[in-house]
């Protein structure tokens, strides 16, 4: 968790680290952002720099309308749907936005994910698939936002996928569980076979979690 | 003075307008810690038990904790006690936002009110800067209306406020913070309207010294993975609180037509996934929460047109299910009224279920046409309870007393606790909800003890709550319940969110960091049990409602024909409150012995 505003900035830079190091992004491809707990101004990665080697001198600090407060860099193009989301969430304090293969794959294909681990039949039960719109622009960001209440994780069709956290690690960790559940999905059905839990043992999974 | 607090209450003449500071000895704060413990000790030496609740003689204390507006998770929070004018026993509530972090960060532990002003005021505070103002220009306002007037001439100052109903000293009229967040149980907003204190607007600037900020903060990173891990956490940050409404269902748990039925489809409608697939445009966290179970919602459409703080589950019970009404934007519209006129939601809810069966059984005469479902009616009701109008005069004075004047079977079907209305919990569907809120010293109390978690499985081991509880047992309740009502007192002293999953031995850990004061968590817990003890002992020297313990004939005798808890009545309560006694150290009457008091180091005044 991030207390100061150095601790947010590295926390940003890991994040693309470690998204990238997991294969969920190249290293033009993702961004991320995170600020202080209800701090209207978030740190947010530039556009266009190779996202693993960034610095916490590159991140930009912009407040929730888009203006630059602080940095030399110009804000990732997906600035719109990063506040728009900090906008609608008091309760997240960073986001992520990765192209995560499998998970983007899935969607594309028009494949749902079935209840096959137990994360899958709790956590990714509903992740709300969001129309395509092109990327960067206002459209993107009303659609994100009009679907962001009430989940962590967002799918952009034909475009990637939106994690949101109170912290980054929730963030990051949401975007890896979707990712983990979309490869074994895949996996299953290449091989032939999914075989999903069973209904019953959903319904005493959920009456155990209260869900 | 210890670290986490800053080290003074402001004591407050509203009747000479003289302002004193107080300092309290560390002793005390080791026995107390601070919230509503700390207050009770107050307000136990110093509201004498026969003092009206609405005179000048009563205190009204905010509070907060030695933890209230540090980084720890759930902090955000502060409480209000008095004497209870709906009850006339010992009166607290509870509430998030963000109004207690800034009354810290300008540098005041508490704010203690005496007497009572000639006019209107409001109390301003910006650091050091501390003023009593004429009210004149906000009295009459809505209690929303209020502080955003208020912070139109001060600027960003967080506002504490009374509505229409707390200036008519409506008996279950409730305090409202930021905008939305209610001090809603035991009528504390018509305490505050009787000493014509309309609002307290705080803005600081200061910060709260901490004896191991380091140590804290890594305690702290370590613990929030867990947390938001928490399944329940997860359920409150997707949905809300309201979120538990289709799974406590499956229990019988949600009270439907005033506690008559156990199934109704209608909960699907009003149900916390209804509200982010309808109504929700923002969800909002209190400082320092990692769960944001709070609600923005709008309506666009007339009647119901609206936008503000959403209907928790309480609400969504209350407003919903309880009448029979299964419209949320209708249900978003009553909430934001109550809000408004600064009402309870539960109390409101159930004076319009107990006036609506009692006019259909032929006990209640009135020139009204009242039945269930009928949202247009409860918003009428709503209005004439704000104002104190017409059928809403004796709406507005609780089920107890409307009982009381309506006399015979009616007196018999008024659903309270020592004049507290049933929370949004059946007791038939969670045995152990029948001892908490039977034993508690606020009356009918579904935050201190939540048993109803108890009974689903979840295990406490740092309060000795190893094994499974079943929920359709009484016998083996008194210990896990008596724990945890130790625990919840303790959390209220501390000031800290019940709903934040932190186990009992790191919020001791959390406490020590915070504070530097080494007590353990089984010192910790036996203030827990202090306050307990000293809450309930005023109540019974209030009066002798203090130590009524009991339930509701509905609840002993009617069980519910269908649904999670068919046939389910909580029979061994006698014999599950007696052993509760001789756990507490109470004797046959339940009242705290003089040796459990020389324990506690409680003196009789």
């Amino acid at each position: 968790m991030a207390f100061t505003e150095e601790e947010v900035k590295s926390e940003v830079i890991w994040a693309m680290k470690a998204l990238y190091n997991k294969g969920l992004m190249t290293g033009v491809g993702g961004n991320a952002s995170a600020r202080l707990p209800n701090s209207e101004e978030i740190w947010i990665t530039p556009s266009g720099l190779y996202k693993p080697r960034l610095t916490e001198e590159d991140l930009v600090k912009i407040d929730l309308e888009g203006n630059v407060i602080e940095g030399v860099l110009k804000p990732s193009m997906e600035w719109h749907f990063h506040t728009e989301i900090y906008k609608r969430r008091s309760d997240v304090n960073a986001v992520v936005h990765a192209h995560s293969p499998y998970s983007t794959g899935l969607a594309i294909a028009g494949v749902e994910i079935r209840p096959i681990t137990l994360e899958a039949a709790l956590m990714l039960a509903k992740v709300p698939v969001v129309p395509f719109k092109y990327p960067g622009t206002k459209e993107l960001a009303e659609e994100v936002g009009e679907r962001i209440m009430g989940t962590r994780l967002l799918i952009l069709q034909n475009h990637g996928v939106i994690g949101v956290g109170y912290e980054m690690i929730e963030a990051v960790t949401a975007v890896e569980i979707l990712e983990e559940v979309s490869m074994m999905t895949f996996i299953a059905k290449m091989m032939g076979r999914l075989i999903e839990i069973p209904p019953e043992e959903i319904e005493v999974i959920k009456k155990l979690y209260r869900i | 003075m210890p670290y986490g607090y800053v080290g003074r209450v402001l004591w407050i003449n509203l009747t000479s307008k003289e302002i004193k500071e107080l300092t309290f000895d560390d002793e005390v704060l080791r026995s107390y810690v601070g919230g509503s413990g700390l207050a009770a000790k107050i307000i136990y030496e110093n509201v004498p038990p026969e003092a009206d609740p609405l005179s000048p003689e009563n205190l009204l204390v905010f509070m907060t904790g030695p933890l209230t507006g540090t980084i720890i998770p759930g902090s955000g929070r502060h409480t209000v006690s008095a004497k209870s004018p709906l009850t006339g026993i010992w009166g607290e509530a509870n509430v998030g936002g963000y109004w207690g972090a800034e009354l810290k960060k300008a540098g005041y532990d508490g704010l203690i009110f005496e007497g009572a002003s000639e006019k209107p005021v409001y109390m301003l505070i910006e650091d050091s800067n501390v003023q009593i103002i004429d009210a004149g220009d906000v009295w009459g306002l809505d209690a929303i209306e209020t502080g955003e007037k208020l912070r139109d001439k001060h600027g960003k100052v967080r506002v504490s406020a009374i509505g229409r109903a707390g200036e008519k000293q409506v008996k279950i009229a409730n305090i409202i913070s930021d905008g939305g967040r209610a001090a809603g149980r035991t009528g504390l907003g018509a305490v505050m309207g009787s000493k014509k204190l309309k609002a307290v607007a705080v803005k600081g600037t200061g910060t709260i010294e901490i004896a191991e900020p380091q140590k804290l903060r890594r305690l702290i990173s370590r613990v929030l993975v867990t947390i938001r891990a928490d399944p329940h956490v997860q359920i409150l940050a997707s949905y809300g609180t309201d979120g538990i409404m289709l799974p406590m269902h499956t229990y019988g748990d949600v009270p439907i037509k005033y506690f008559t039925v156990g199934e109704w489809e209608g909960l699907e409608k009003i149900c916390g996934e209804a509200i982010v697939q309808t109504i929700l445009v923002r969800q909002y966290a209190c400082h320092a929460c990692p769960i944001g179970c709070g609600r923005i919602v709008k309506v666009d459409e007339e009647p119901y047109k609206m936008e503000g703080h959403g209907p928790e589950y309480e609400t969504a019970a209350a407003l919903g299910s309880l009448l029979l009404i299964d419209n949320l934007k209708a249900i978003a519209k009553m909430n934001d009224l109550c809000n408004r006129y600064g009402i309870d939601t539960i109390s409101t809810g159930s004076v319009i279920a107990y006036a609506i069966e009692c006019y259909e059984k032929g006990l209640l005469k009135t020139g009204m046409k009242l039945e269930w479902g009928n949202p247009d009616l409860a918003i009428r009701l709503i209005k004439m309870i704000g104002e104190k109008r017409g059928l809403g005069e004796l709406l507005s004075q609780g089920v107890k007393k409307m009982g009381e004047e309506l006399g015979g079977e009616a007196e018999k079907l008024a659903l309270h606790v020592k004049g507290l209305e049933i929370p949004m919990h059946d007791p038939r569907a969670f045995y152990g909800m029948a001892l908490q809120y039977v034993t508690s010293h606020r009356g009918a109390c579904h935050l201190r003890g939540l048993m109803y978690q108890i009974e689903q499985g979840v295990r406490i081991p740092d309060l000795g709550i190893h094994k499974r509880y079943h929920r359709d047992t009484l016998m083996d309740k008194p210990e896990p319940l008596i724990a945890m009502q130790n625990w919840h007192d303790l959390l209220d002293s501390l000031v800290l969110c019940k709903f934040v999953a932190i186990p009992p031995a790191t919020v001791a850990a959390m406490y020590q960091l915070a504070t530097g004061i080494d007590l353990k968590l089984k010192d910790l817990l036996k203030a827990g049990e202090r306050t307990y003890n000293l809450k309930r002992l005023y109540s019974i020297k209030c009066s002798p409602i203090g130590c009524e313990d009991k339930l509701p004939h509905r609840f002993m005798e009617e069980p519910l024909a269908e649904g999670g808890a068919r046939g389910m009545i909580p029979r061994e309560l006698q014999g599950a409150l007696k052993k509760y006694y001789e756990l507490r150290g109470w004797d046959e009457k339940g009242i705290p012995t003089e040796e459990k008091l020389k324990e506690l180091g409680i003196t009789q005044s």
